[in-house]
């Protein structure tokens, strides 16, 4: 795990990227191919054709002998994931059971998310990984989105203010090492306003949860979080103003 | 005999009898180009020592072999002269960008000698083989915009035109030339040119520039806009979370971000978006640099990027603010980079500007409007040093500036404007500083010679503060100093005869990846401590000498290739599959596939060294003593002073230990092989890079060490 994850408290299930070299991953490039474009792709699928072969027999049996082609579930739900990804999001479980992609029902969700835990994930759902959150597990495609940013932007979405910038000020404090500006976090993917941060800082104060989080300002007026696990006021003062101060001084 | 890369030939332009020739480069080819082959060229032909404007002072324009190769970043030209500005009158360079050089080589050219003085203001027209000396009467006194204009008008269309402005004519020691309406080449190169009555040079080139491997040249620029270019300082992480990105960081370049626009662009705003390495198309939209110089604030009024020829990364942030000609009657259109995209701090002798649209934006307004009016003069800031100088001397209801100028020059004029928000304050100070006879423009000197001047007022204040900021009292404004990987910043400055223009260290530092990732690509460099945490630094040791030499090495083997050293090397990358580590062989690759040349990284490293040996050999000339040490590698008393509360050697300081500047010294001329006491080059040494003829000049002189 690294020390990104170990710091920011998220519990999460990355799954490896293929192994395969990238040439054999074309069932991965059909999958991607197909969510964008979907007309083109079921030309290829099985499926797809296998319901050609359908319509044709169609025109020259019975219409009420037409058989609709069976729905591929896995990828179903893929393309929902994939799509959300695709917009730089990750979808909760509590979103896939409470609107389930068309066709399939809260118990197919249930099962198939269930899969990825263990060995009996269906090739469609390979690329689809999660990460646990404090209130939700959250789903994303880790080929084109990072465990980072898929944590961060759970985080954000389970709206527990104070932990997300808990956690993102211990992160930024041990890894960089920097303190979290204000403006970091009022900017995307947070968005927090400055009174959403300002209650944060009171209610640091007031929290063993979160004793080593504390602020300190640059002379320019902007304030940040950092943690005392990781730094001390006067190192955590000088890289603050060097940030927000002395670089722009010193482009 | 086909020559690759190179051109085969150099200019000669002879300003008193308006006469040009061609001559052969080729004996230059060992300098490998740019800044190499002018510095050589100014030795070979400028007495080290003299008056920079004297009659037979020249100033030497170069480009390299990557010019115009269509290698990304290589459309960078230097300039070498005499500095007017620091303790010598040493060699220094100026460094510009923008299409000149591309059209210098294009006309055929590695290099242009510019010799002797025009009896009356010229501007010369080089056009291929034909060159022509244009009355520039009716230019002198013109702004360099104005200048540009009507120069480009009288030429071809594509001209590349560098001009001076009253600054230069005025013999401002803090002038500059400008192409491009934005692209500066500071240094003090605008009063060269204005002791020479050179208005302009104008460029416009029609011939081939020939590569040894076309395709490995193409294969290259691939790899490098793929796989190892980030941001400008070749950041490699966004400034805030990306869907592909394990990193951000508010301190990177890489600013653009889906939600950030360049709000002004013709047809509506475009959207900068995610850009993952590997998106060649995409590279332009990383770096927002409006927004990041001026703020939030600059987005609506960005209508691009813009920047040197062949550079991918464009970090001149170009915008339209309509409202500047509305309240203040200047046309709002800008581009620029840094400190000179807020008239290199000229905003900053205006307060309480008042805001016309929105909460904020009078202070944007002043930046924009001080960027315009500081070009249109050619003024040169030595990094933020002129406006610091006139802000000191202005502090305490300008108690030192009553003692430099005469009563009537005082009374003239209006210094309320400055505390009332009143922007034709700049324009006030600007006219004084331009005006020949006028006492404000000995503090354009450049900090040695203000201390000079009026040490007798400030005492040993002035060159040491943090307000002036040098990194050494020779009069070199610290950039990317100790602020930066602390010893080794610091040392990297005191290799230049103005301020440290490495930017290899801060490109590393200032990546955005966690500490402990650069740790590791360094460590495995240059060893084991070779690069601290930031502001948290431990006792000098030989790698990060090493780490200092490579830093200032590979500069000046940029600036001699070209390629630009704001964006390489390619220490770094923003790939994760390659552990973010870059490749630092590329430039070599580059030179072996341009020039035919089959050049190992070791080899272009010990070419690069050569040409520093040669600018040290140089100092020493021009200083007449060789003592290096202490005649100029002294820093600037706020380096070595601790802050309140913030010991030495204890996270949250990047200031030195006296002593222990003292070993980093040691440790570096050891390093270049220099003489480890005075820290001059050795016979040696000089022979070893196959210049003994420089050491017998110093010998001569008797400046070699025993
Ligand atoms: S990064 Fe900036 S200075 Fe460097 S070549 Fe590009 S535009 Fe020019």
């Amino acid at each position: 795990m690294s020390l990104f994850k170990r710091i920011i408290g998220l519990e999460q299930k990355v799954e490896q990227p293929s192994e395969q070299p990238v040439a054999d991953e074309t069932a991965a490039e059909a999958l991607v191919a197909e969510a964008a474009a979907p007309a083109a792709a079921e030309e290829v699928t099985e499926e797809a054709a296998e319901a050609e072969n359908a319509e044709d027999v169609t025109e020259e049996v019975a219409p009420e002998e037409e058989a609709e082609p069976e729905l591929n579930k896995p990828l179903e739900l893929y393309k929902v994931i994939r799509k959300k990804t695709e917009k730089s999001e990750t979808v909760s479980r509590t979103q896939l059971l409470f609107q389930p992609p068309e066709g399939l029902e809260k118990e197919d969700v249930t099962a198939l998310l269930d899969s990825l835990n263990g060995e009996e994930r269906p090739e469609e759902l390979k690329d689809i990984t999660f990460v646990k959150g404090r209130k939700d597990v959250w789903y994303y495609d880790g080929t084109i989105m990072t465990p980072h940013y898929a944590e961060l932007y759970s985080m954000i979405q389970e709206k527990d203010l104070l932990h997300t910038i808990a956690s993102v000020a211990r992160s930024d404090s041990h890894l960089y090492p920097l303190v979290t500006s204000f403006r970091k976090l009022m900017d995307v993917p947070f968005r927090m306003t400055e009174d959403e941060l300002l209650g944060a800082e009171a209610r640091f104060m007031l929290s063993p949860e979160y004793e080593d989080i504390r602020t300190v300002t640059a002379s320019n007026g902007v304030k940040g979080f950092y943690s005392t696990k990781y730094l001390t006021w006067a190192y955590a003062d000088s890289l603050h103003e060097w940030y927000e101060v002395g670089m722009d001084e010193n482009p | 005999m086909t020559t690759y890369g190179w051109t085969g030939s150099l200019l000669r332009i002879n300003l008193t009898n308006q006469t040009s020739s061609i001559e052969s480069s080729s004996k230059y080819f060992s300098y490998i180009g740019g800044k190499g082959m002018a510095n050589r060229i100014v030795y070979d032909e400028v007495p080290m020592g003299i008056d920079p404007i004297a009659p037979e002072s020249k100033v030497v324009l170069a480009v390299g072999p990557n010019t115009a190769s269509s290698a990304p970043t290589s459309g960078r030209t230097t300039i070498s002269f005499l500095s007017p500005f620091t303790k010598g009158n040493a060699i220094v360079d100026a460094h510009i960008g923008g299409d000149i050089g591309v059209q210098v080589k294009q006309c055929g050219y590695d290099a242009v000698i510019i010799e002797g003085e025009s009896a009356a203001p010229v501007y010369v027209y080089v056009n291929d083989d034909k060159v022509s000396f244009v009355d520039a009467s009716n230019l002198w006194g013109k702004t360099t915009s104005d200048t540009t204009a009507e120069v480009t008008k009288a030429t071809q269309p594509g001209t590349a035109v560098l001009s001076i402005g009253p600054a230069g004519e005025s013999l401002l020691n803090l002038s500059c030339v400008i192409t491009g309406v934005a692209h500066c080449g500071g240094a003090g190169s605008g009063k060269l040119f204005g002791a020479k009555k050179l208005k302009a040079l104008a460029f416009c080139g029609t011939k081939a520039v020939k590569l040894a491997d076309v395709k490995a040249v193409k294969a290259l620029n691939d790899y490098v806009i793929g796989d190892l270019m980030g941001s400008n300082n070749n950041h490699v992480v966004p400034t805030v979370a990306q869907s592909w990105s394990e990193y951000e960081n508010s301190g990177s370049r890489w600013t653009g971000h889906p939600g950030m626009t360049w709000g002004a662009a013709e047809g509506g705003p475009i959207d900068t978006g995610e850009s993952a390495p590997g998106q060649p198309t995409l590279i332009g939209y990383r770096c927002q640099k409006a927004v990041k110089d001026h703020g939030a604030i600059a987005e609506k009024y960005t209508v691009k990027m813009t920047g040197c020829a062949t550079c991918p990364i464009r970090c001149y942030g170009g915008v339209d603010v309509p409202q500047l000609e509305k309240t203040w009657g200047v046309k709002g259109s800008h581009a620029n980079t840094c400190l000179g995209n807020r008239g290199c701090g000229f905003n900053g002798l205006v307060s309480n500007v008042a805001d016309v649209d929105e909460k904020g934006d009078g202070a944007f307004m002043a930046g924009i409007y001080a960027a315009i009016k500081v070009d249109d003069a050619g003024l040169w800031d030595n990094y933020g040093e002129l406006a610091a100088t006139l802000k000191y001397f202005m502090a305490n209801d300008n108690a030192y500036m009553k003692q430099v100028l005469t009563e009537e020059e005082y009374n003239a004029i209006d210094w309320s404007k400055s505390a009332n928000g009143d922007l034709t304050f700049i324009d006030d100070i600007i006219a004084c500083l331009c005006n020949p006879n006028h006492s404000m423009r000995n503090l354009a000197m450049g900090a040695y010679y203000v201390d000079q001047k009026y040490h007798d007022i400030v005492g040993d204040d002035y060159l040491n503060s943090s307000a002036i900021g040098l990194w050494g009292v020779m009069g070199g404004k610290r950039h990317h100093g100790n602020e930066c990987a602390a010893q080794v910043g610091w040392l990297t400055n005191t290799i230049y005869n103005r301020d440290g223009m490495c930017h290899t260290i801060v490109n590393i530092t200032g990546s955005g990846l966690p500490y402990e990732i650069q740790k590791r690509i360094i460590e495995d460099i240059f060893g084991e401590g070779a690069l601290d945490a930031p502001n948290n630094y431990t006792k000098m040791n030989a790698n990060k000498a090493k780490f200092a030499k490579f830093g200032v090495v590979r500069q000046v083997m940029h600036d001699s290739l070209t390629l630009c050293n704001w964006v390489w090397p390619m220490t770094f990358s923003p790939r994760k599959e390659r552990g973010y580590k870059g490749d630092l062989s590329v430039e070599a690759q580059y030179m072996s596939a341009v020039t035919g040349a089959a050049v190992t990284e070791k080899e272009l490293d010990d070419a690069a060294e050569r040409v520093i040996q040669l600018s040290r050999a140089m100092t020493v000339l021009a200083y007449g003593t060789n003592d290096m040490r202490n005649e100029h590698d002294t820093p600037a008393g706020f380096i070595v002073t601790p802050d309140e509360g913030k010991p030495l050697y204890q996270p949250g300081t990047n200031k030195l230990d006296a002593e222990d500047v003292q070993d980093a010294l040691t440790m570096f001329y050891k390093e270049f092989g220099w003489d480890e006491k005075l820290g001059c080059p050795t016979r040696a040494t000089l022979e070893k890079f196959n210049l003994a003829d420089v050491a017998d000049d110093l010998e001569s002189k008797g400046l070699l060490p025993a």
